[in-house]
């Protein structure tokens, strides 16, 4: 199957005939004899399948014989053997048919059904509607993850409702309305002053602490994180607010006299502290807890200085401190410190390592050697009074709060107005919250159900504070707020203004842009132009680069910190995703044109990237534009937030990265393999590399068919180790380090030597397919649902009109907005 | 690339709506319901005294496998199945998620542990969705810490015998139960309110949207059903026991006590999820013993030590065998054995404590109408990940899932 007809099959533009026409002879030839009529062997009868390919049960039947003939598993040996290329041919046949029922059973006639808010929007939403940005909690933790489709999370079709999440979105709301309403006087603000020790130093006592003066922000032994943490505000703020977070600090040892390679950490930038609010409640404050927020950022003077941040800590939570761009952990440097500096280390040898005898290299090796049994690991407060690498001192701290700006808050107001929270009170309450929770005006059909509820709380004994809200709870657990109902046809002007809003901010449409007639000409190219130069955008960048690019997926399998120390010293992670946004965000600031995805002269970056990257002179954790001459950077290609997602933090693969581009650059995926295929690994003992393999693997025709789609692309991508890092070799695999071959053809017969040539023949050849594929994901991340054939004209008419226009990504965009597509349902 | 299999590709090709509902939790329709008790302790068992040396049936029964020789055809011991974490004791409270705690904020289930995957399933259909229970308080790194939930919680555990007794079967004060009832009266007149105004709405859309609304009411409809249940725990007393209130006391004192509650627990139906954290500290001087069970763990290879701890596990093991056959001697409604009911699964998240290793980890499933009474051993190169296995359980408990966590697949020949 070519690529081109895989793109088509699967947005359904090929004709879908009987798949029994053109099969039938093949059946007849070599099946029916032990799936016929008489022998039923398996159970399986084709004699009896149906062949029009309507019903889920005949495709999943349709499949399965399809698999079994791309693993060569039927006819079974012994049995009448088809040829190679009647089996490629039948193969390819089903394969289409197969592929376009499966895009037709799930049409949805080119509209958007009822689409559920996904966890983002909500959380989202519900944070403009109750002015609750700042909410460190997410009572969305507990719902169950949306579904995802072609890497987007927002298509409507996909999107279901659960009675687990209809529990969830009734406790969700309880916990947001409670955060919201605030009641009596103005809270008097409490001052907290803390000094050392902070926290005790339980299990491992850190012997350059002074207790009564200053305390270090520990690393932890052998976990990430590491953090200085309140014991005596373990139980967090007892009150929501704004709170000024003040701390002495001083940054010592920053040029330590160590290796940088062993320490990690850089002698020539500053050394940062990090502000994280967590919840003891999440678990245990020495480690990472699934409640960590960082709501400030430091950099430290080697000089002890005051540092303050107003910052929002909810009830229950407290301000930790750590130090992000310092070592990882300890406990791997402790035996390259004692080895390699051991005159410093003197005191910690003699107590710990060898306690008599003469200690000199020669000892210290014995020491040291595989096998030797000493007590090396022991002792971490004599190797910490030694111990001179960079650290962070921390002498006072004071929290002072909760502080309020106006009284009530903003959240109280956006909940009930000036209006007191009374029974008389209460129609008008619930009226206006659901007209704004319901981004558009609620019927009074609407709000009876609402009142009666409330009425019927307050009946039973509630207080009419506690009625109300239930009431209010009602409104955000109903599907008019849940739900986008986008009907049929043009789409009327506020629900095109919510579909405007959910494409630009994953979130409610504000009152300016329900106040604007959308239909009159220009108007909503304008309120696109606002939005998007409004900070809310940044939802936008973000969130579609990581649908789009598969982003979401870092993390999830991170790559080990003993081979990739920097992507945690340097804060890697984070700061890749954030390049890919603000890449785009560039783009579309300045309207630049797309093929920059493809190949650029500059980069976004801050200085643990460019260093990743290589470019000099840049310092800093800011990001900045920066002219870059390397012409294996730039673009997509190039970034490191594309090679992580599209590897296992372990290794790398071809096939995985070849799949990535064709889905997500060029827009021609290929189909998935067959089940019980086993993943190919390289292998260990160094004999092969993955290149070998793969083209042993494309040798049977059946794989090949996308192999040789899949693979030449991945290859280019080889040299790009598991973060984004460049590479020329393979790292070590028993004895060899095999060098990679990054040179492929791709089946249109286009060869390239390595990815700067692969790199210029997507942007010679390919910029239009590219387009396209740009085009028609903002196109289905934009309407919330999958793209299908009648489509066609829209994707091709904007396609067009770009190329006519100059091909800019802010073009694009409100070429979507405008299109026919958007605008009707 | 990973394969993909069927439910995965279909679900790709967009036709999922045909199959059923991945989340729907619908324990109650369920006619014979299968029941999950995972047991536990913070720092491994002896390799070569647990695993056996041939694989297959009619193994030779190591030193810890000993104690259940009644059973060997109840249960199946796993051999190289683990989570491919590290960290020592800091990795063993992965033991039943396959997740750091660390690592869970990553995640969009967080480090949900297979226990409270289960209980999501069960929902109010028993009075206690799980109970989780620890013989004896353990702090830091000697606890257990086995169940996690959604939201990367901890659940902490009942940790003295007399409250678990308490929980099963001595009714609550008023005052709880009131506020309780309160609770779930609010809640059921919200979803009235939301269901009238649906139902309202449900008539101005067009069909396709309406099917999808239906989502919606279905799932009102469902919690509707949950929180009646849940009610009605409220007044329904607690069943009554012929066991006696068991004393609070030791580890060796209350293992006992509490394998029994857990097994009242099941057949009393107040729960179908069950957790049993053996804490890393115990009496060890009531086992003739002198030193600390981490002390005995940090062996060394000392040949005492091993010895020690081998007591220590085989206390264990022995009480595990009697916890086995009390639920083969009771019956389900039915009149099966419950044990073919229950799949108890006993383990660690530590597997060699000498070395730390939170690889090879000790896992033994019994019951649950599994095809048991083999050692199965796996690649030692090519792992197959211990999720792999809590799929397979929780396919078996009910729950539609493809993969748990870390999970690649399921377990093959085995369910």
């Amino acid at each position: 199957m070519t690529v081109r007809a895989a793109w088509f099959a699967a947005t359904g533009l090929i004709a879908i005939a009987a798949p029994a026409r053109d099969i039938q002879p093949f059946l007849d030839s070599y099946c029916i004899q032990c799936h016929g009529p008489q022998v039923k062997m398996a159970d399986r009868s084709f004699a009896s399948l149906e062949s029009d390919l309507t019903s889920l049960d005949t495709l999943e039947q349709w499949q399965d014989i399809l698999d079994r003939l791309n693993l060569s598993a039927m006819p079974p040996e012994g049995a009448k053997q088809p040829s190679d290329e009647e089996r490629r041919a039948v193969i390819e046949l089903m394969t289409e048919r197969v592929t376009a029922a499966g895009a037709r059973l799930k049409s949805t006639g080119a509209r958007t059904p009822l689409r559920r808010l996904n966890r983002f929007e909500y959380n989202r939403t519900i944070r403009d509607l109750l002015s609750l940005q700042d909410l460190l909690a997410d009572p969305t933790d507990i719902f169950p993850p949306d579904t995802v489709e072609h890497g987007f999370d927002n298509i409507g079709a996909a999107l279901r409702t659960s009675d687990f999440l209809l529990d969830g979105y009734l406790s969700a709301a309880e916990v947001f309305i409670d955060a919201a309403v605030a009641t009596g006087g103005v809270p008097k603000p409490k001052r907290y002053a803390f000094r050392a020790l902070f926290h005790p130093n339980r299990s491992r006592p850190d012997s350059q602490d002074l207790p009564g003066h200053y305390q270090h922000i520990r690393k932890n032994t052998s976990d990430r994180g590491g953090f200085l943490w309140l014991e005596d505000l373990l139980e967090g703020v007892p009150r929501s607010g704004h709170y000024e977070v003040r701390f002495k600090a001083q940054a010592v040892n920053r040029v330590y006299p160590y290796d940088e390679a062993i320490v990690g950490a850089r002698k020539d930038e500053p050394l940062r502290v990090a502000v994280i609010a967590s919840s003891s409640r999440y678990g245990n404050l020495e480690f990472r807890t699934p409640s960590d927020r960082q709501v400030a950022e430091f950099e430290i003077a080697d000089e002890p200085a005051w540092y303050e941040a107003r910052i929002w800590l909810d009830k229950g939570y407290q301000p930790r401190l750590t130090f992000p761009n310092g070592p990882i952990r300890v406990k791997p440097l402790k035996k390259p410190l004692v080895m390699n500096y051991p005159d410093t280390f003197l005191g910690f040898i003699r107590e710990n390592v060898i306690t008599e005898g003469p200690i000199n290299d020669q000892t210290i090796a014995e020491a040291y050697s595989p096998g030797a049994v000493n007590r090396r690991g022991r002792g971490w407060a004599a190797f910490f009074r030694e111990y001179q690498g960079p650290r962070i001192r921390v002498y006072e701290i004071e929290i002072e709060g909760p502080l309020y700006e106006e009284w009530p808050p903003a959240s109280h107001v956006a909940l009930f107005g000036d209006l007191e929270p009374s029974l008389e009170n209460a129609r008008a309450i619930l009226e206006r919250f659901a007209s704004r929770a319901y981004r558009r005006q609620a019927q009074p059909g609407e709000i009876a159900p609402l009142l009666a509820l409330v009425n019927a709380r307050a009946e039973s004994g509630d207080r009419p504070l506690e009625a109300i809200k239930t009431g209010l709870r009602a409104i955000l657990s109903s599907p008019s707020f849940l739900y986008l109902n986008e009907g049929d046809g043009p789409l009327d002007n506020a629900t095109l203004a919510s579909r405007l809003s959910y494409f630009l901010w994953s979130s409610m449409p504000d009152g300016q842009l329900l106040a604007v007639d959308l239909q009159a000409p220009g108007a909503l190219r304008s309120a696109a132009l606002r939005m998007l130069s409004d900070p809310k955008a940044k939802a936008f960048a973000r969130q579609f680069t990581s649908r789009w690019l598969e982003l979401y997926k870092i993390g999830s399998m991170p790559p080990s910190a003993k081979d990739f120390k920097q992507y945690y010293v340097e804060g890697l992670e984070e700061a890749m995703k954030t390049e890919a946004q603000l890449f785009f965000e560039h783009l579309l600031e300045r309207n630049l044109p797309i093929d920059r995805f493809l190949d650029a002269d500059f980069a976004v970056v801050n200085s643990s990237l460019a260093r990743l990257y290589g470019i000099d002179g840049v310092h800093g954790p800011q990001f900045r534009r920066v002219a870059i001459d390397d012409p294996r950077r730039g673009g997509l290609l190039g970034m490191a937030a594309v090679m992580t997602a599209s590897a296992n933090g372990i290794d790398t693969s071809p096939v995985v990265r070849g799949v990535w581009l064709l889905e997500n650059v060029l827009g021609t995926p290929p189909s998935p393999p067959p089940p019980d295929v086993e993943a190919l690994e390289p292998d260990i003992r160094g004999a092969t590399t993955i290149r070998d393999q793969l083209i042993r693997h494309r040798e049977v025709p059946s794989c090949n068919a996308c192999h040789q789609h899949i693979d030449p692309l991945g290859f280019a991508l080889e040299s790009f180790d598991p973060i984004g890092g460049w590479r020329q070799h393979y790292p070590h695999r028993g004895r060899s380090k095999p060098l990679i071959d990054p040179s492929g053809v791709l089946p249109s017969g286009e060869a390239f030597q390595d990815i700067t040539d692969l790199k210029r023949i997507l942007v010679e050849n390919h910029g239009d397919q590219f387009a396209r594929n740009l085009t028609e994901k903002l196109l289905t991340y934009a309407t919330g649902r999958l793209l299908e054939r009648s489509d066609k004209a829209s994707v091709d008419g904007i396609v067009e009109m770009l190329e006519r226009e100059g091909g800019g990504l802010r073009d694009l965009v409100l070429l979507v907005v405008e299109s026919d597509a958007f605008r009707r349902n | 690339m990973a394969t993909l299999d069927r439910r995965t590709f279909l679900r790709g090709a967009g036709v999922a709506i045909a199959l059923p509902a991945l989340e729907s939790l619908s324990a109650t329709t369920t006619p014979t319901p299968m029941r999950m008790v995972c047991v536990g302790n913070p720092l491994g068992m002896l390799p070569d005294a647990f695993f056996p040396s041939d694989v297959g049936r009619d193994y030779a029964l190591p030193p810890l496998l000993e104690p259940l020789k009644g059973h060997r055809n109840d249960f199946t011991v796993f051999s190289h199945l683990d989570h491919d974490v590290s960290g020592g004791h800091r990795g063993v409270h992965s033991f039943l998620s396959g997740i750091k705690d660390q690592d869970a904020a990553d995640l969009p289930e967080r480090n949900i542990s297979i226990d409270q995957r289960a209980a999501e399933f069960v929902g109010t259909a028993t009075r206690f969705p799980s109970i989780v229970a620890s013989v004896g308080h353990a702090k830091g790194i000697l606890a257990c810490q086995m169940s996690w939930t959604r939201n990367g919680v901890n659940v902490p555990p009942v940790t003295r015998a007399s409250e678990f007794f308490a929980r099963l079967f001595v009714d609550e004060s008023n005052s709880a139960r009131r506020s309780r009832a309160h609770g779930y009266a609010v809640n059921s007149s919200v979803l009235d309110a939301v269901n009238a105004q649906a139902n309202d709405y449900r008539r101005s859309l067009g069909k396709p949207d309406q099917r999808k609304l239906d989502e919606y009411l279905t799932s009102v409809r469902e919690v509707e059903r949950r929180i009646a249940m849940a009610s009605e725990w409220v007044d329904r007393p607690k069943p009554k026991t012929n066991m006696d209130p068991p004393q609070d006391g030791s580890f060796t004192e209350s293992l006992d006590d509490f394998f029994e509650l857990m097994a009242l627990a099941i057949q009393t139906d107040s729960t179908r999820v069950g957790v049993l954290e053996i804490p890393g500290v115990i009496d060890t001087q009531n086992l003739g013993l002198s030193g600390g069970y981490h002390g005995f763990s940090h062996h060394g290879k000392a040949e005492d030590r091993m010895r020690g701890l081998l007591v220590i596990e085989q206390f264990q093991t022995k009480a595990l065998s009697r916890f086995l056959d009390r639920l083969s001697g009771m019956e389900d409604v039915d009149g099966a054995p419950l044990l073919d009911r229950t799949m108890v699964l006993f383990g660690s998240g530590m597997g060699n404590g000498s070395s730390h290793s939170n690889k090879d980890l000790p896992i033994l499933v019994a019951g649950g109408g599994f095809r048991h009474g083999s050692h199965k051993s796996y690649p030692e190169d090519r792992r197959v990940p211990l999720c792999n296995l809590y799929t397979t359980m929780l396919r078996r408990f009910g729950v539609e899932i493809d993969r748990f966590n870390k999970a690649s697949g399921t377990i093959g020949d085995f369910a």
